[in-house]
């Protein structure tokens, strides 16, 4: 279980330092505000983001690096719950800074 | 890879796979892991999650921190290693990492990734310990460091070594070595056994001095030219290049 929220840890950290992410959900904000958009199509812009930035992260940026090291030590499924964690978590804060962001922005 | 292998490596002992550039180490090894596809059976005695790799070319999150990266390689092995723990400080204290520790890893240097990633494996690694050609690439102190490590494992019977490298320097210390050459098996067996079965040559050279006219063994005569002959060790280059010369054992 400690390994398990770890590995959380890592995705949540290879997601949230990503530049890559911040630039998706400021272009996503700012289609949402100027077309303004359903909220359910924010939902989906965000999860979109998220998933695309945790690839992106996990298993480009770092090369082989983690899909490597996961068949190694038999960790597919932690990896592939964490990452699943990971989005959930993500997409929900997601959704909702998005969403305060243009209720302030009203 | 052309041909067969078959080797069996235990406890306590140190295997090496040594070859020049492109005789295929890096492939016979991913292929052992199972990293690569082959064909044929490898059957560990031991749990997968007890091995330890250091790649070639270092497998490194650019974004995480040095004390990041080996904490989150040990979680993916089931390894519980804290922050606050003294075994994580004395893993990167023995790399010299330690006053690196909250440093991202894209901002180490290169020898500094390469100690980083033997960090992580030596971290995992509770029964195998498997290294693709980076003791080449430390530095002195930290090659003396992962030697002295392995030997104190190794002695103790709780680590194998595999180690596939291009240096004879290296492949001196192994207890077994495991000679390839574009792709083919050349010979497996000790360095001293290989050094008599390789039959290799004294080499003959004009001295320069005095005192190496002091080393002198022989002196033979070909052709009404002398050479001079000096009586050497053979290194594991000399064995390996007389074995390429005549495509392997006997």
């Amino acid at each position: 279980m400690r390994a398990l929220l770890r590995l959380w840890a890592m995705c949540v950290w290879l997601t949230v330092s990503s530049p890559l992410y911040w630039v998706l959900v400021a272009l996503a904000v700012w289609l949402l505000w100027r077309y303004s958009l359903s909220p359910w199509t924010w939902a989906v812009t965000g999860g979109g983001t998220v998933a695309l930035t945790l690839l992106a992260s996990a298993f480009l940026e770092s090369g082989r690096s983690l899909r490597e090291r996961a068949r190694l030590a038999q960790a597919n499924l932690a990896v592939l719950s964490a990452l699943g964690a990971t989005f959930l978590c993500l997409w929900l804060v997601t959704c909702l800074l998005g969403l305060s962001l243009l209720e302030i922005g009203k | 890879m052309r041909g067969e292998v078959s080797l069996t490596l235990r406890r306590g002992e140190r295997l090496c796979l040594y070859g020049y550039s492109g005789a295929g180490k890096t492939v016979l090894l991913r292929a052992l892991l199972g990293l690569r596809p082959r064909r044929g059976e490898v059957v560990w005695h031991i749990l997968p999650a007890s091995v330890g790799y250091a790649a070639q070319h270092p497998r490194l999150f650019p974004r995480a921190t040095v004390i990041q990266q080996v904490i989150w390689c040990a979680a993916l092995h089931a390894i519980p290693l804290s922050v606050h723990g003294s075994r994580i400080h004395e893993l990167l204290e023995q790399w010299g990492l330690q006053t690196h520790r909250r440093r991202q890893v894209r901002h180490l240097s290169a020898g500094e990734q390469v100690r980083l990633e033997l960090c992580c494996a030596m971290a995992v690694a509770s029964q195998l310990l498997v290294v693709d050609g980076l003791l080449e690439q430390l530095d002195e102190r930290s090659r003396a460091r992962f030697w002295e490590e392995v030997d104190a494992r190794c002695a103790r019977r709780e680590l194998a070594l595999l180690y596939a490298t291009h240096s004879a320097r290296e492949a001196e210390l192994a207890d077994q070595v495991l000679m390839l050459h574009e792709g083919r098996v050349l010979a497996l067996d000790t360095p001293e056994h290989l050094r008599t079965d390789a039959e290799v040559e004294p080499i003959r050279l004009e001295p320069t001095s005095g005192s190496e006219q002091a080393r002198l063994q022989a002196v033979w005569q070909q052709d009404g030219e002398t050479h001079l002959i000096i009586q050497r060790t053979p290194t594991m280059e000399d064995v390996l290049q007389a074995l390429i010369r005549r495509g392997g054992l006997r």
